[in-house]
C-alpha cells in the first residue's frame, strides 16, 4: 500500500513540472515578437526592453524555464504586465472566489442527483428515471455558456429573483453554482442509478428484503453503502469538469474568481498572470485527483492489491 | 430461433430510433449549413444600424443583432464554421491521437513510458484550459482554434489506440507476422489499424460534439475566429450581453448548438450501444 502511494505522488509530482515546463513554455509559442504582442506598436523602446528582461526574453529558454520553476518554489510569478502587482497576490485574492463557487457547485449537485438516482433506481421507467435522463440529455447538449444565460433570463431577468451577475449578496452563488452543477449532477445521478441497481440485485440485499427490513432501510443503509464506492470515483472524475467549466461560468456571470482573471488578462495581455492563472488551475487539478485516487485506494482495499 | 418478426421489432427499436433521428437532423444541420449562402435572406456581415436589436419579424425570423445584422443568416453561416472546425479539428486530434497512441503500444517499453508521461501532462490541464492558453497565445483565428483543439484532444484518442493496441500485440496472429519477418509498418497497417478502427469511431464520433462545443466555448470566451466573422458562440457572447435589451439574441445560437450536439451524440450514443451488443455476442 505504502508503495501504491509514494509511487502515485511521484507520479503527481513528475506531472506538475511537466505543467510548469508547459506553461513557462507558453511565451515560446507566441507568433512573432512576445514584446510587441504585449506592448503594441505605441510602446517606447526603454519599456520594450524592460519587459524583454522582465520576461526573460534575452535569456535561452532552458534558463528561463529554470528562473521560472525557482521562482514558484519562493512563490514569485512574476508581476502583472497590467498592475504591477505580484501575480501570487491576484491568485491569492480571486482563488476563495472560485473555490467558493466550486463547493457550492457541488454540493449542489449533490442534493440533486442523490434523491434523484435513488428515486430512479427504485422504479426504473418511472418518473425519476426518465427525468434523471432528460436532465442527462438536456446538460450534454446545453454547455455553460448557453446554460447561463439562459437561466439568468429566466431567474434574474423575467423573474427578478437572483442578481443578473457578480458576487454581492448571498443569492448571487446560486445561479452561477446551479450553471455549473448542473452537468455533474446529471452525470452523478445516472451513476448512481445503476450502482443502485447493480445493488439492488445483491444476493445480500434480496436477503434483507425478505427478512422484511422495510423499503426505505434497504435503500438508504444497504444499497447506498454499497453503491457509495463507484459513485465517489464518479464524482473525482468530475473535478476536472468543474474547474474547467468555472472557467466559463465565471466569465458569463462576471463572478470574481481564477478563471474571470484568466480570461480578463487574456483580453489584457498580461502574459504573467495568463500563466499564473493556468498553473494554479492545472496544479489544483493535479492535487485533486493525486487525493482522489489516494482515497479511492483507501477505500476500496482491491485498488491497492492491482 | 430468429425470425422477420425479431427483424421488424429491432428496426423500431429506441436505440436505432436514436441512430436515425440523430442522422437526419445532422444532416439536415449539415445540409443548411452547406447551403447557407443559397438559403440565408441577408448577408451576415450586411449591417444595417435603422434596424438594431429588433426581435423576430417577417423580415427578420431570428430578429437582428446590435448591429443590424440577420441573426438567422449568422447563424445559417455559424453552422458552416462550427461544423467544418467541429470536423477538421476531430480528423487532426484522431490522426495524432492514433499515431502517437500505436507508437506507445508498438514502440517499445521506454516510448511507452514517455509517451503515457506526456499523456498525463496534457491530462493534467482540465478540459479546456490548455485549448484556452494556447489559443490565447497564438491569437485569434480560425486555424488557430483547430490547432488548440487538436493539441488538447489528441490525448483521448492515444490512449484509447495505445491500449487496444497493446491488447492486440500480444496476440498469435501479430506474432506469427513477426516471425515471419513483416516490417512494423505492415503490421501497424494490417492488424493494429483494423483492431481499432471500430472504437475509435465511437469516440471520434463524441469527439466531433465535444469539439464543436469546445469550439464554441472557444469563441465565447473571444479566443475564436474574430468579428465580424459569425460563430455561434460569439454571437452567445453578445447576446449575454445584450440579455436585458435583447433576449432573442441569446436563444438562437443556443438552440442551434443544442440541437446540433444532439444529433451528433445520438448518433454516436448508438454506434456505441451497437459495439456493445457486438462484443457481448
Amino acid at each position: 500500500m505504502l508503495r501504491l502511494f509514494l509511487r502515485r505522488i511521484f507520479l503527481s509530482a513528475f506531472t506538475a513540472c511537466g505543467v510548469v515546463v508547459l506553461v513557462s513554455g507558453l511565451l515560446a509559442a507566441i507568433p512573432g515578437d512576445p514584446v510587441d504582442a504585449i506592448l503594441g506598436e505605441r510602446a517606447t523602446s526603454a519599456d520594450r526592453d524592460a519587459l524583454r528582461s522582465s520576461l526573460g526574453l534575452d535569456q535561452p529558454a532552458g534558463e528561463r524555464l529554470l528562473h521560472y520553476a525557482r521562482g514558484l518554489l519562493h512563490g514569485d510569478l512574476g508581476r502583472s504586465i497590467v498592475s504591477g502587482r505580484p501575480v501570487t497576490e491576484l491568485l491569492g485574492e480571486r482563488y476563495p472566489a472560485t473555490a467558493d463557487l466550486a463547493l457550492a457547485a457541488t454540493a449542489l449537485a449533490l442534493v440533486i442527483a442523490i434523491p434523484l438516482g435513488l428515486l430512479a433506481a427504485r422504479r426504473p421507467g418511472g418518473v425519476a428515471d426518465r427525468a434523471s435522463l432528460a436532465l442527462a440529455t438536456l446538460a450534454s447538449a446545453l454547455p455553460g455558456f448557453a446554460l447561463g444565460p439562459l437561466l439568468i433570463l429566466a431567474f434574474a431577468v423575467r423573474l427578478p429573483w437572483f442578481p443578473v451577475a457578480g458576487r454581492e449578496g448571498g443569492s448571487s452563488i446560486v445561479l452561477p453554482a446551479f450553471t455549473l452543477a448542473l452537468g455533474m449532477a446529471a452525470v452523478l445521478a445516472r451513476h448512481l442509478r445503476g450502482a443502485m441497481l447493480d445493488a439492488l440485485a445483491l444476493d445480500a440485499v434480496r436477503a434483507a428484503r425478505a427478512r422484511g427490513v422495510p423499503e426505505w432501510r434497504i435503500l438508504l443503509v444497504h444499497a447506498l453503502r454499497i453503491a457509495a464506492t463507484p459513485a465517489v470515483t464518479v464524482l473525482a472524475l468530475q473535478v476536472g469538469g468543474l474547474l474547467a467549466g468555472a472557467i466559463v461560468t465565471e466569465t458569463v456571470f462576471a463572478w470574481p474568481g481564477l478563471g474571470r482573471l484568466l480570461i480578463q488578462s487574456i483580453g489584457a495581455r498580461d502574459l504573467p498572470v495568463v500563466q499564473g492563472c493556468s498553473l494554479a488551475i492545472a496544479l489544483t487539478f493535479v492535487v485533486a485527483n493525486l487525493i482522489a485516487d489516494l482515497a479511492q485506494a483507501l477505500l476500496d482495499p482491491r485498488v491497492g492489491r492491482a | 430461433m430468429h425470425d422477420a418478426t425479431d427483424d421488424r421489432r429491432q428496426r423500431w427499436h429506441p436505440r436505432n430510433r436514436k441512430f436515425v433521428a440523430g442522422s437526419l437532423l445532422l444532416a439536415l444541420l449539415a445540409g443548411t449549413a452547406l447551403v447557407a449562402p443559397l438559403l440565408a435572406p441577408f448577408d451576415p456581415l450586411a449591417q444595417d444600424l435603422h434596424a438594431t436589436l429588433l426581435g423576430p419579424s417577417t423580415a427578420h425570423p431570428l430578429g437582428t443583432d446590435a448591429l443590424g445584422r440577420d441573426v438567422l443568416s449568422r447563424l445559417l453561416f455559424g453552422a458552416r464554421l462550427s461544423l467544418a472546425i467541429g470536423a477538421i479539428a476531430t480528423a487532426a486530434s484522431l490522426l495524432l491521437g492514433t499515431g502517437i497512441g500505436m507508437l506507445a503500444g508498438y514502440g517499445g517499453p521506454f516510448v511507452d513510458e514517455v509517451v503515457s508521461r506526456a499523456i498525463d501532462v496534457f491530462l493534467a490541464f482540465p478540459g479546456l484550459l490548455l485549448a484556452i492558453a494556447l489559443a490565447a497565445v497564438l491569437g485569434p483565428s480560425a486555424r488557430n482554434v483547430v490547432v488548440a483543439l487538436a493539441v488538447m484532444g489528441w490525448t483521448t484518442y492515444a490512449r484509447l489506440v495505445r491500449a487496444e493496441v497493446r491488447a492486440k500485440v500480444a496476440e498469435e496472429s501479430v506474432r506469427a507476422a513477426e516471425a515471419l519477418g513483416a516490417r512494423p509498418w505492415r503490421i501497424a497497417l494490417h492488424h493494429l489499424l483494423p483492431a481499432v478502427a471500430r472504437s475509435l469511431s465511437v469516440q471520434a464520433a463524441f469527439g466531433a460534439s465535444a469539439a464543436i462545443v469546445a469550439e464554441a466555448s472557444l469563441s465565447f470566451l473571444g479566443l475564436g475566429p474574430p468579428p465580424p466573422t459569425p460563430s455561434w458562440g460569439a454571437m452567445l457572447a453578445e447576446g449575454r450581453a445584450l440579455l436585458l435589451v435583447a433576449p432573442h439574441l441569446a436563444i438562437a445560437p443556443a438552440a442551434a448548438l443544442a440541437a446540433t450536439v444532439l444529433a451528433i451524440q445520438w448518433i454516436a450514443d448508438a454506434l456505441a450501444t451497437g459495439n456493445a451488443r457486438r462484443g457481448a455476442r
